[in-house]
């Protein structure tokens, strides 16, 4: 894992546990790793670094993720569920970036954009392989968090 | 006499207002009414027509922001005094500073109970001691 990876993993982990009390897993087991694609999360960012956080969501994540953040027993409505993910993608992206450039440093972070469920993931054509990417395993599915910077 | 506070949470995200709310209710803190907004203009006619003690303020939001909110209620007489915290996803220290400057603290999303606790009993001016008395005690500052 490099040093942007872990920064990456750390603000992740500790956004699914405090904002949602969701335990997360560093190596997801089985169960996690065959969950199939659920929804994503593009927020995009200008400042000393330049880029795109992307979140994909694996699984029953969202009713679960919207349920905790509420603190409600379920939650089914999907335009709540993308408010989370939303929220989630923002608190991900807005943790990380001083992590990586600095904590002077001063970002305009873009509302995140909430793909609708079952539409492909997005890729970054421009921009190529992810600069760092992490997987945590959560209740209900997992996610994985692509950081693309641009040069 | 009821020392609990009531407070109102201005984010434009209903899924972020709860878990404020909830957050605030798990920290142990007094809390009274809690009244929702989901801009700064919406929180200002908050502010108009109930009694608040506390302001819990997003940055980024449609219509007014938090900026412009905190600047409309630091110029009126009747709110001028209301202890503010930005809660906001961005934590640069230059921010941190400006708003430090105008008197509103800070505290970044994502935060825990003990945190929101520790930050508003700063903003506030008191201490509440949850084994002895249930309510705030007073530290001297002004409120």
């Amino acid at each position: 894992m490099t040093l942007i990876e872990r920064e990456l993993f750390k603000a992740t982990a500790r956004t699914f546990e405090e904002a949602a009390f969701l335990l997360p897993e560093e190596e997801p087991g089985p169960e996690h790793l065959s969950a199939p694609p659920e929804a994503s999360a593009v927020v995009e960012f200008e400042g000393p670094l330049k880029g795109r956080l992307v979140i994909n969501c694996y699984g029953s994540l969202l009713p679960v993720l919207a349920a905790n953040m509420l603190g409600s027993e379920e939650c089914t409505e999907l335009e709540t569920q993308k408010d989370a993910l939303r929220e989630v993608a923002n608190m991900i992206c807005g943790n990380t970036l001083p992590r990586i450039a600095g904590s002077s440093s001063s970002f305009h972070i873009q509302t995140p954009l909430v793909l609708e469920p079952g539409a492909p993931f997005p890729t970054d054509e421009e921009a190529g392989e992810p600069t760092a990417s992490v997987c945590i395993g959560l209740e209900g599915g997992r996610v994985e968090v692509q950081l693309f910077l641009k040069s | 006499m009821d020392m609990s506070l009531n407070v109102l949470i201005v984010d434009d995200s209903a899924v972020m207002r709860a878990m404020v709310a909830r957050t605030l209710r798990l920290s142990g803190l007094p809390v009274g009414e809690i009244y929702e907004a989901s801009n700064g203009a919406e929180a200002l006619d908050m502010l108009d027509k109930y009694w608040i003690d506390l302001a819990l303020v997003d940055i980024h939001m449609p219509v007014m922001n938090g900026e412009q909110m905190i600047e409309r209620v630091k110029e009126r007489p009747d709110t001028a005094d209301l202890p503010i915290v930005v809660v906001s996803s961005e934590g640069s220290i230059e921010r941190v500073e400006n708003l430090r400057n105008q008197g509103v603290l800070f505290i970044q999303k994502p935060f825990t109970p003990e945190t929101l606790k520790h930050v508003v009993e700063n903003v506030v001016g008191v201490k509440h001691d949850t084994d002895r008395t249930g309510a705030f005690q007073s530290n001297g500052a002004d409120f």
